[in-house]
């Protein structure tokens, strides 16, 4: 569904309020920079005049910039084109931070060893915003270093524009980056589909819509069946029980990962989907390895980047995950614009405006909270409950005890409740389980017939029951459960026809000992238990 | 004198345990499709789960809709995802069947497919229902969002692969 953009509206009530400011806004007919002209009406030099030393810089929409100011882009581009691969303030080293091909199918191989931090691009799991925020961050400040070496004005004004191609009027992508199709444009490539390059639609209203994203609160997911570490209210930690497009930024992960396919709904969406659509088949944008060589690359990431920030200022208990140090504090190698090698981690790019000297139009930077704000690393609260198991059968409570003879148990399962109600795992648990003496590892089989040797390779094996030993005298024992998936198995019985209605566990210790001379005698008694039940959950 | 006895710590995992331990997220999954490799290339291709009868008739739940094991076999196709597309209906991305977007960015990373995209049915099974075509089952059909106009190259025969649907529930 085609929808008004909201953000379009902000971004016309900024513009209204800087006009009235007379600050940062340009009269009519200037540069669009935000410096008035020269006072006797003579033209900005190329790439705009100088901010004020503290200026931040406003990544602008692309259709918002001057003729001039591409110009000024195109040279600065062009010039990083020129510089050798080696050198990392060139075009192909930047690209190939982010990916670099082994074969020159789709982008051309780059000849000699490969350099320092490239391919380390961080995709599908919870380091993809920040990552690409530092990326852009150091690639905006070469190329604007570029753009005032190319323009032969040392206080030029550059900022990475963004494309919205959200915007109903912004589907095709932007012309500068197509016409001239020729090698005389810095911003064109050939490799793109072809309606891209041919200015039909790129990106539709519905593969560029980033509502979904920005609806979802949590940031990050924890992997299944793992915990996350930290988390408080004003540091959250990552969310249990999601798939990662069940949140805004992705999956945590304890370390740095190059690609994965646990992605964030924004990662999904807009951001995989406007990859595709502009390379295509074989486009430079659809493969990592190439995309960056594009310069439509760096105005969809910034893009991307703007919506982070879109999702904060949504406010709704948004958050970053503060509460997850690896996220917090993992450094990411990047080269300046001097070329020197520079470490950044995540609490350095929070906050767009104050700790990295941009900002993006209209969008005012709101709701982020600094590493050193965020109240220490706690306890992470428990994590939400999983629903309630349904109890479908359970032996009397008693004591069960384990020795070194074989022991089974057994209960009916009421043939109602295994075919009224289908969803979910069907897991046999034996309960109240105390350890006696230490040392027992039993074997469990679930209705191993009479007279079948229990064999742990065999198809009634269903796994094995041991307590780890602590000794702690004058104390009450502490209980615990084990619990084993008897879905399959089950169903494996009752579709050969050999279900008889019943759950029976045999358990059978699995490290039998001969007595040794001079030990104690063997104990008779290992493993305590109170029942076994069948659950459904 | 309190009696003697042992504090059992945490149980040691068993050694070979054929039970699977069960993940949270598994364990919400009300019905799953056939587990097969199926390929996403430039044809539409649709796969069905039916749901138990006490889940498809309760609109009560909040349902989601998982395409499990994806795996990245060759860049740049997007999907549009529709939920029960009528038979001649025009896959319309504006229309009241579309889903959202399957789209995988990478490279082939090989090992087990462990991608997962998943999508929210609550409105669009409520709207099913309110229009009284709602039959219990889920039918996803995946339709190339980027056909290739004219291309220079012949396309891949094969973009995405995934190997089976599933419906979990969430908590309302």
């Amino acid at each position: 569904m085609i929808h008004e953009n909201p953000r379009r509206i902000e971004y016309w009530l900024a513009a209204l309020a800087c006009f009235v400011l007379l600050t940062a806004c340009p009269p009519s007919g200037d540069d669009g920079t935000g410096t008035p002209p020269p006072p006797d009406g003579t033209p900005p030099p190329p790439g705009g005049t100088p901010p004020p030393a503290s200026a931040v810089n406003v990544r602008q929409e692309i259709h918002s910039l001057t003729p001039d100011q591409i110009d000024a882009y195109r040279q600065g581009v062009a010039l990083m084109m020129q510089r050798a691969d080696t050198d990392p303030t060139s075009w192909i080293y930047q690209a190939n931070i982010h990916g670099y091909p082994s074969s020159s199918s789709i982008c051309a191989v780059t000849p000699g060893p490969p350099q320092e931090a490239w391919e380390t691009c961080q995709h599908g799991q919870f380091f993809f915003l920040a990552w690409h925020r530092m990326y852009l961050y150091y690639f905006e400040s070469i190329l604007r270093s570029a753009v005032r070496e190319a323009t032969g004005n040392p206080q030029a004004e550059f900022a990475l524009p963004y494309w919205d191609y959200e915007d109903a009027a912004f589907h095709a992508l932007p012309e500068p980056f197509r016409v001239p199709a020729d090698s005389s444009n810095s911003l064109y490539v050939s490799r793109r589909a072809a309606n891209c390059n041919n200015g039909a639609t790129c990106v539709s209203a519905a593969q560029a819509s980033a509502t979904t994203a920005l609806g979802l609160v949590p940031y990050c997911n924890c992997p299944p069946g793992q915990s996350c570490p930290g988390g408080t209210p004003e540091a959250p930690g990552c969310v249990q029980n999601l798939f990662p497009d069940e949140t805004f930024g992705g999956q945590f992960t304890p370390q740095p990962v190059h690609l994965t396919n646990t992605f964030g709904e924004l990662e999904s969406q807009p951001h995989n989907v406007v990859h595709g659509a502009v390379g295509g088949n074989f486009g430079w944008m659809s493969y990592v390895e190439c995309a960056a060589r594009d310069p439509i690359f760096w105005l969809h990431h910034a893009n991307v980047d703007r919506l982070w920030q879109v999702w904060l200022n949504e406010g709704g208990d948004r958050a970053n995950p503060l509460g997850v140090d690896s996220w917090k504090q993992e450094p990411f190698v990047f080269f300046d614009e001097n070329g020197q090698k520079v470490e950044m981690t995540a609490c350095e790019v929070l906050n767009m405006a104050t700790q990295l000297d941009y900002e993006y139009a209209g969008v005012p930077v709101q709701n982020v909270t600094l590493c050193d704000d965020a109240a220490p690393q706690g306890v992470a609260p428990p994590p939400p409950p999983p629903p309630a198991p349904t109890t479908l059968a359970a032996t009397e409570p008693g004591a069960v005890e384990l020795g070194a003879d074989a022991t089974t148990v057994a209960v009916n399962v009421p043939e109602q409740s295994l075919v009224a109600e289908t969803a979910g795992r069907l897991r046999v648990v034996i309960e109240e389980v105390e350890l006696v003496h230490p040392g027992a590892v039993y074997e469990v089989y679930l209705n191993l017939p009479a007279g079948t040797e229990p064999d742990p390779e065999s198809d009634y094996y269903v796994g094995h029951l041991a307590v780890f030993t602590g000794v702690h005298e004058g104390q009450d024992a502490v209980t615990g459960q084990r619990s084993f998936d008897v879905t399959d198995k089950v169903e494996a019985l009752r579709a050969s026809g050999d279900w008889t209605g019943r759950v029976e566990l045999t358990f059978v210790r699995g490290n039998p000992e001969e007595a040794t001379e001079g030990l104690a005698a063997m104990p008779e008694t290992f493993l305590r238990f109170s029942h076994i039940s069948v659950v459904r959950r | 004198m309190p009696m003697k006895v042992w504090i059992v710590i945490p149980f040691v995992l068993s050694l070979a345990a054929a039970a699977m331990p069960c993940s949270p997220e598994r364990s919400g999954t009300l019905a799953a499709s056939e587990k097969a490799v199926r390929s996403l290339g430039n044809e539409p291709v649709t796969v069905a789960v039916r749901l138990p009868e006490s889940v498809a008739g309760d609109a009560s739940r909040r349902l989601r809709v998982v395409v499990e094991g994806l795996e990245l076999v060759h860049p740049g196709a997007v999907y549009e995802v529709y939920l029960n597309l009528p038979e001649g209906r025009k896959p319309d991305p504006e229309g009241p069947y579309f889903l959202g977007h399957l789209a995988l960015y990478g490279q082939p990373v090989g090992g087990e497919p462990d991608g997962r995209r998943s999508f929210d049915l609550t409105d669009k099974l409520a709207a099913l229902r309110e229009s009284g075509d709602w039959t219990g089952e889920v039918e996803l059909t995946f339709v190339r969002g980027n056909p290739e106009q004219a291309p220079a190259r012949a396309a891949p025969a094969e973009f995405i692969r995934f190997s089976h649907i599933s419906v979990v529930e969430r908590q309302r």
